[in-house]
């Protein structure tokens, strides 16, 4: 049984321990490719982790998908400690896939998305839906509307869509104030969108106008405190 | 099996069979045979570089004879203890006084030909008995053809293939000719609740066949899965969701009839006829690989034991047990469980094993003191 | 603060290490690491001369860390760190790398890659070394006393097993007498023996042993406390309440009936449940006169109950024998979907009804019998034609079914459900009586539908489970285990509710909803740590910072 040598493993108790954080944090560190096993379904030697790690790794693919990497580059497989031969064939498919796609592009700007996308995860929203996914698919939200897997993914698509474009204006408002044409421009995202986002986080009092340039209001960071806090 | 290995308190005698037991409840005393290995076990660490070298290739019998293993193996590679052992039947050394080359391979010096069966007396305060089953053989069964047709094997073997870590991965090739099977029959019932056979029911069969089914359409999703079964016998904890799975999910097809006979086509590709209990016509089904659940029997060898352990057995071979409590023999200090007393599945084997575990210990403790 | 001083030891494992990888290029190359002040190549480290080689370097070179570079850990994980213990260093200092099964063995045809995996991995697991903490084992004391929950056959014999083995039993009754179901049973199929003979030599026993307190007419309204020491409040029907302490909890709470009255104009007269008939049986002079129509799966094998009744076939082939028996001349029937007779026994019992002539007629699921005022109507699909089976008396066979109040119990408890409502074990093969969190154990038909036999092993499963902790008077944890920093979580419950072990609960302190550790059933899993938006909880010996240590070695060459 030999498969490539491209793989670098780590150990965890259970892959219900593996944290968004770490996933992004390899990214950063320079990964081209982070692959997680787990247990199978209904086996996990801890009951029940294999499904947090699953509801983590929806976001990852849709965080992944957003900053212009492929979702590809995450994957998490389920099998039995008693199969090593799907370990093997699963890790040598994902070799494949990760040298299709190439080495993780350095350029500065995928490099600021990264970045963003570390900030999102670290942040309370995507952690804490990610926590909830099982209990909406069983026993529903607060007012007890169950969600299908389907809404589910949707919710999280938009969720992590949203706070990676957040971090991500911060991280540039961090640097110089900016319009909304310059945001738009350099996040590549339509006008609108960027417009509302904006108005969102004023409204949320994360940026502040700034003066202004070419008759259009720029802005800056505001006062994140509390956002940046949790992200040490 | 990792747990029991490196567990202080539990003493592994692999390879040795039991000769005789004297006394009584709370002081038994054990005659037990080692088997000689012919490798020193405090020596060994399983590194294989004999294997490497050993230039004799047998059927190998954990793989139920689809692949090939040496003159020393192991016989499987989680097996516990982690040793080799030389089949003294097949070493050209032992054999022949030829050979040799696995003494030279082993760095360590493990090898020791002249090694002699050894017998132990051990003195214990009870005794567990879990020998299991065995498949009943079914090549006099000659409606099925097993033996002679070649692409008809039984539940067991199939079991082997499927296994990701089996002969050929995990793939279904079959026998004829290796291709993939697509088209597979699991037949029920195979001498079991048989008068002229086994007159019970083996209690597993049924829902092994559909998660059989199950994991060749996980393998390759054109398998197509039809089992013929009489009864159809699913009622342990959550079985009836599978078996609907089973039908709603995986599109295996359940058919109620027992197959009265198995020919074959040119192709080797064997043909299935059963009774249609619609229409009550005879009617066939050719397909690449038929999967025959074979009954299951008390383990070779078991009713020697259970006369050197002078425990009573019941009308089938099975151990007698008692109604009060269902894991104790007719002997005082002796317990069973799992499928020597009875058919059973894994989570009820695991339950008796702790209740006889308890009442085991029971009785050493109070000897202790 | 002290030093850090990392002892690496590279094994060549005769040579399934050294065969495929340059050991002496990587044990160079692990001396040239951060904190790395000792390196040694070994032939085998798992042998004698390993052990010994480790632990002299650690007192000889004053090492606080010590790094394996060799085989997995499930194996040797305990040699090693023993070895570091008796040398006088925390076993927690130990960090095994796996240069084997990850390396050597799986990338036999390329040295040079392989080799530099295997330098990567050392230099990941010596990041992580660095940054290790040394821990104790956590021991906590387990009070030798247990409560069992439900006075039917299966509570009554583990009470018995425990109580014969010195160990202080409460048994919580709801109703109020003991026995359960057997008391309103009749014979006892496969050894056709008097229900109420098994359920009297047990009660008998029970009686007889000073250690089994009974608390009759009390279910348990309230559960505190974990793995050694639980607090449970019982109340009766007058709202009175007393407080049991102990150690382990055994739940035996069995089934209800389901009710009849929708199916097949059930009247309790001559439309009935097996249930009633074999109260019915049990009176010697009962009279019956000519058909008896028996139809089995009413109201189980269905959308709405999925699950089979298990034991109703049997038992109607035991009824129908009864019946043979005492009147020749009674026609039975026995309308089935598949007859359930597992094992030896009921296939001979089977054998028996047919040949003392009671017939036996399969249905499909799309076509059910109708009843009607004076014949039950059914199509064969096996011999195709449609029967009409005048009947006296027409027997249902209803499955057992959870009892209305499971849910309530399972919140009590904190022990799930599956989605029938029986109780849900921790592994569906491997740990068939054990709940997922310690010190709780489940047998009987509370677990799901069983014989009478397998109610009584599996209480004996059970007593020996429990007879664990109780006898050891402890239970000891392994050190890896969350820990929360109280002043940043908010206490939102989240950890609360994903922890598979219960093992977290909220408390309220003066700053206010907090999560509180209990660190004995806490497994180590890392889900509470991970999941925590407020990054509250990280793991010990798994901490954030060690893994993130390791990310960021692999890349750093
Ligand atoms: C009609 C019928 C026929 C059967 N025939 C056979 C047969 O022929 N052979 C055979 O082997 N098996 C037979 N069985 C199965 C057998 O009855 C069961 O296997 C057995 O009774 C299960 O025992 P138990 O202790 O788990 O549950 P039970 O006997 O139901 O006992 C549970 C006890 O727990 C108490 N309880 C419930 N909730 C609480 C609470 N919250 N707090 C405190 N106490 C509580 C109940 O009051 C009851 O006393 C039959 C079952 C039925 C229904
Ligand atoms: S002596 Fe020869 S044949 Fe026998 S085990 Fe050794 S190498 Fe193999
Ligand atoms: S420690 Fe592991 S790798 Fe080293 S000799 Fe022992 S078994 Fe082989
Ligand atoms: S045991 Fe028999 S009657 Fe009861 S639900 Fe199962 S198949 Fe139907
Ligand atoms: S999830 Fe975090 S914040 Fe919420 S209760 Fe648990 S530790 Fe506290
Ligand atoms: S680590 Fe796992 S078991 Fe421990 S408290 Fe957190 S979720 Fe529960």
């Amino acid at each position: 049984m030999q498969y490539a040598t491209n793989v670098r493993i780590i150990r965890v108790m259970c892959g219900g321990r593996v944290d968004l954080e770490m996933i992004f944090s390899a990214f950063l560190n320079g990964a081209d490719g982070v692959f997680i096993g787990t247990c199978l379904k209904g086996e996990c030697h801890y009951t029940s982790g294999n499904l947090q790690a699953e509801a983590r790794i929806i976001f990852a693919k849709h965080i992944l998908k957003y900053t212009g990497l492929t979702e590809k580059r995450v994957k998490l497989s389920m099998m039995s400690s008693a199969e090593s031969g799907k370990f093997v064939s699963s890790v040598s498919d994902f070799i494949e896939t990760i040298i299709a796609e190439g080495k993780l592009p350095d350029d500065a700007n995928t490099q600021r998305k990264l970045h963003a996308a570390y900030r999102a995860v670290m942040g309370e929203k995507i952690r804490w839906l990610a926590g909830k996914k099982t209990e909406f698919e069983t026993d529903g939200n607060l007012y007890g509307e169950k969600f299908t897997p389907h809404e589910i993914n949707r919710l999280f698509r938009e969720v992590a869509q949203d706070e990676v474009l957040t971090q991500e204006i911060i991280l540039l408002l961090e640097n110089s104030p900016l319009t909304i044409k310059e945001l738009a421009e350099i996040t590549n995202i339509p006008p609108r969108r960027a417009v509302r986002q904006i108005a969102n986080m004023l409204r949320l009092g994360i940026v502040r106008q700034d003066g202004s340039k070419d008759n259009a209001p720029a802005f800056t960071a505001g006062n994140n405190k509390r956002l940046i806090e949790v992200i040490r | 099996m990792l747990d029991v290995g490196r567990h202080p308190m539990i003493d592994i005698l692999a390879y040795s069979e039991l000769e005789s037991v004297e006394g009584e409840s709370s002081s038994f005393k054990a005659t037990i045979r080692k088997k000689s290995r012919y490798v020193n076990a405090s020596i060994c660490n399983a590194c294989g570089d004999c294997v490497a070298k050993c230039p004799v290739k047998v059927k190998n019998e954990f793989d139920m004879n689809f692949g090939v293993r040496k003159a020393i193996y192991q016989y499987f590679p989680q097996g516990i203890p982690s040793i080799m052992t030389i089949d003294g039947t097949k070493c050209l050394k032992i054999t022949q006084n030829k050979c040799g080359i696995c003494s030279k391979a082993c760095v360590k010096g493990a090898i020791d030909y002249e090694m002699k069966d050894e017998t132990v007396e051990i003195e214990v305060a009870s005794i567990i008995i879990a020998t299991g089953f065995d498949m009943l053989p079914v090549s006099h069964l000659t409606q099925y053809g097993y033996g002679k047709i070649k692409n008809v094997i039984t539940g067991l073997e199939y079991e082997r293939l499927i296994n990701a870590t089996g002969p050929t991965e995990g793939h279904l090739y079959r026998p004829s000719d290796k291709k993939l099977a697509h088209k597979v029959a699991y037949l029920q019932c195979i001498g079991s609740r048989d008068q002229n056979n086994c007159a019970y029911c083996s209690s597993v069969c049924c829902m092994y066949s559909i998660k059989d089914a199950m994991l060749a359409k996980e393998h390759d999703s054109e398998a197509e899965g039809y089992i013929f079964h009489t009864d159809f016998r699913n009622v342990g904890k959550w079985f009836q969701n599978y078996e609907k799975k089973g039908k709603n999910d995986y599109d295996i097809k359940y058919i109620r009839g027992r197959a009265a006979e198995i020919t074959e086509d040119a192709d080797n590709n064997p043909i299935v006829f059963y009774e249609d209990t619609k229409t009550q016509e005879i009617r066939q089904l050719t397909v690449d690989l038929v999967v025959l659940a074979t009954a299951t029997i008390p383990s070779k060898g078991f009713q020697e034991l259970a006369r050197k352990l002078r425990i009573e057995t019941g009308k089938d071979g099975f151990v007698q047990t008692n109604s009060r409590l269902p894991v104790s023999t007719s002997r005082k200090g002796i317990f069973a469980c799992g499928f020597c007393i009875a058919p059973a599945d894994i989570p009820e084997s695991v339950a008796q094993g702790a209740a006889a575990a308890g009442l085991a210990a029971q009785i050493a403790l109070s000897r202790a003191g | 603060m002290e030093e850090t001083r990392i002892g690496v030891f590279v094994c060549k494992c005769g040579t399934n290490i050294a065969g495929f990888l340059d050991v002496s290029d990587i044990a160079e190359y692990s001396s040239t690491l951060p904190d790395v002040v000792f390196t040694k190549v070994n032939l085998f480290t798992c042998s004698e001369a390993g052990i010994s080689e480790i632990k002299n370097a650690i007192v000889q070179h004053n090492l606080n860390r010590v790094v394996v570079s060799a085989c997995t850990p499930r194996t040797h994980e305990p040699t090693f760190r023993a070895a570091c213990q008796e040398a006088g260093l925390n076993p927690f200092l130990f960090e095994f790398v796996n240069i084997r099964e990850h390396v050597s063995w799986v990338h036999k045809n390329d040295r040079e890659k392989g080799t530099k995996k295997a330098r990567d991995l050392i230099r990941m697991g010596v990041a992580r070394a660095a940054l290790l903490e040394p821990k104790e084992f956590i021991e906590v004391p387990v009070l030798n006393e247990a409560i069992i929950i439900g006075g039917g056959v299966a509570g009554l014999s583990s009470a018995v097993s425990l109580a014969k083995r010195g160990f202080k039993v409460h048994l919580v009754e709801r109703s109020n007498k003991l026995g359960g179901r057997l008391l309103d049973l009749n014979i006892i199929q496969p050894e056709m023996t008097s229900a109420k003979g098994i359920i009297e030599d047990i009660l008998h026993e029970a009686e007889n042993l000073p250690l089994i307190n009974i608390y009759k007419g009390y279910k348990p309204v309230d559960l505190k406390g974990c793995i050694g020491a639980y607090k449970m409040i019982v109340e009766n029907s007058k709202k009175e309440t007393k407080e049991i302490d102990s150690g382990v909890i055994i739940l035996a709470s069995g089934t209800r009936m389901l009710d009849p009255s929708p199916y097949y104009g059930y009247n309790g007269r001559n439309i009935i449940t097996q249930y009633e008939l074999e109260k019915l049986l049990s009176n010697e002079d009962l009279e019956i006169n000519n058909n008896v129509v028996m139809i089995q799966c009413v109201g189980s094998r269905n959308s709405e109950n999925v699950f089979c009744g298990k034991i109703c076939c049997m038992e109607a082939i035991k009824n129908s024998i009864l019946l043979k028996e005492r009147d020749d001349r009674i026609d039975v029937y026995i309308i089935y979907r598949d007859i359930q007779a597992l094992g030896h026994e009921n296939e001979r019992l089977l054998r028996k009804a047919k040949n003392l002539g009671v017939r036996f007629i399969h249905y499909s699921a799309e076509k059910p019998p109708e009843v009607t005022k004076d014949a039950v109507k059914i199509y064969s699909d096996i011999l195709n034609r449609e029967f009409n089976i005048p009947y006296s008396l027409a027997v249902l066979a209803t499955p057992q079914i959870p009892h209305s109040d499971a849910q309530e119990l399972s919140r009590i408890l904190k022990v799930p459900t599956d989605e029938n409502n029986f109780f849900l074990e921790a592994h569906m093969k491997l740990r068939p009586i054990d709940f997922a969190t310690d010190g709780i154990f489940i047998c009987g038909s509370a677990r799901w539908p069983c014989t009478v036999n397998e109610a009584i092993y599996q209480a004996e499963a059970c007593a020996a489970r429990a007879s664990i902790p109780l006898g050891n008077g402890k239970v000891k944890v392994e050190p890896i285990n969350s820990l929360l920093d109280e002043d940043i979580c908010r206490g939102c419950g989240l950890c609360v509710s994903l922890c598979p072990y219960k093992a977290i609960e909220l408390v309220n302190t003066d700053k206010g909803k907090k999560a509180k550790i209990i660190i004995a059933a806490c497994k180590g899993c890392g889900v509470c740590g991970s999941t925590c938006y407020r990054h509250a909880i990280t793991m010990s010996h798994y901490k954030d910072e060690q893994l993130l240590a390791q990310i960021e070695a692999c890349f750093k060459e």
